[in-house]
């Protein structure tokens, strides 16, 4: 699985669309997942679908960072474990 | 009593000035600065291995610059084990050790990057007017190409004979992209360019908050060149996770110690190991790599590159090497 973070001045928005199953004309499916804080959405996406939304993000988006095959929570360092679990309170 | 004078240690770790008599004022050059290495321009150089070129994709040596036209719009993507763009490999690995003056430390191989002890730069500085990569207005001047500046690496000796793409052939680098399609010499959007890193692993992490040099309302600090870079300490020996911390972006080259576009303060993926001799990753024989392409499966547009440079120095480490 890939996750890809974007930034938006319009979260709520980026959210609806992908809660519709389909953003910038591209198929989730049933295993995308997304979350959102402040200005930024993440979404989890099949690394097929990653390379798809890549190609129709809107200049309006920034997509800051998509990483295909992210580390493991094991293989993660201290800082992103303590942001894992800080984002799970 | 107090110091009449600041003191200071010059790079050589010995103290210099201070002291009345003592000559004051700040160190002159030290004769152990390291300096930028120049690579030719000129594709044609035995330095370089060209792959990826055909009638449609090509590099030249034009005016002193290297021009690589790759107008013709198509799918020059490079993303993971994908490279469909142009780029220039040095035929040879790097070897750190080569200049150093302790030679190669006991128990390491010529080739072998040990990132405790090797400071490891490579930078692509742009044309000025022409700007990263640019075009006309039917391929929105350059939007969605890309360069990738860096290292490719290998398991085994190639031989003098790289390769691009293809499964595990890893890859890392500083990452310039035309993000809008924007005519750039009209626009003082900053991120009608965004930079930061490109690797195997991460098709990118980046931002665009400084304009370029081909941009209108650009002044002197604008950003002109590319700049990867890596050193760590190492918290893993010789293993397959042994990462290192690197980070890459843009910076403007005649701004020394300006901000550089950089999306992180330091990054690190599968492809961050920068030593793992044991070939179970490919991260053992090192080469300086320049690739151009696009970050799109339809895109076209040109690239003048005014410099190329390396900068791969070992320091003495924990013991004097």
């Amino acid at each position: 699985m890939a996750i890809i973070l974007l930034k938006t001045t319009t979260p709520a928005a980026l959210i609806a669309e992908i809660d519709t199953g389909t953003l910038w004309g591209v198929s989730l499916g049933t295993t995308t997942k997304r979350s959102t804080y402040s200005d930024y959405v993440l979404i989890d996406c099949t690394e097929t679908r990653s390379e798809k939304l890549s190609e129709a993000v809107p200049d309006s988006v920034d997509m800051d960072f998509l990483q295909a095959a992210p580390d493991s929570f094991t293989e993660a360092g201290l800082i992103e474990k303590a942001w894992f679990l800080r984002g799970k309170l | 009593m107090g110091f009449d004078s600041p003191k200071f240690v010059d790079s050589t770790g010995e103290e210099a000035g201070g002291g009345a008599g003592g000559g004051g004022g700040p160190p002159g050059p030290s004769a152990k600065a390291v300096e930028w290495v120049d690579l030719p321009l000129d594709p044609t150089d035995s330095v370089w291995t060209v792959l990826g070129a055909s009638p449609t994709k090509t590099a030249a040596l034009v005016n002193g610059n290297l021009e690589v036209d790759l107008s013709a719009p198509a799918n020059y993507k490079i993303r993971s084990s994908t490279n469909n763009g142009l780029n220039l490999v040095t035929t040879l690995p790097v070897m750190p050790w080569s200049n150093h003056s302790g030679g190669v430390p006991a128990g390491t191989a010529a080739h072998t990057i040990q990132p405790e002890s090797s400071l490891l730069k490579v930078r692509v500085e742009f044309d000025s007017a022409h700007g990263p990569t640019n075009g006309t207005l039917a391929d929105a001047y350059g939007f969605n190409m890309m360069c990738v500046a860096g290292f490719t690496s290998y398991p085994t000796d190639q031989a003098g004979s790289p390769t691009v793409g293809g499964a595990g052939v890893e890859w890392r680098g500083a990452m310039v992209r035309k993000f809008k399609g924007d005519q750039p010499s009209i626009s003082s959007v900053v991120n009608v360019y965004k930079a930061g890193i490109r690797t195997y692993h991460t098709d990118w992490i980046e931002k665009g908050d400084y304009l370029w040099s081909n941009q209108q309302g650009a002044g002197p600090t604008a950003h002109d060149s590319i700049v990867y870079m890596s050193a760590m300490v190492l918290r893993q020996g010789d293993t397959v996770t042994a990462r290192s911390q690197t980070t890459g972006g843009s910076y403007c080259s005649t701004d020394p110690f300006g901000p550089m576009n950089a999306p992180v303060y330091g990054f690190t993926d599968g492809a961050t190991v920068m030593s793992n001799t044991s070939g179970s990753v490919n991260s053992n024989y090192f080469h300086i790599w320049i690739g151009f392409g696009s970050t799109a499966n339809f895109a076209g547009g040109t690239f003048k590159v005014t410099k190329i440079s390396y900068s791969i120095q070992p320091l003495a480490s924990r013991i004097p090497v």
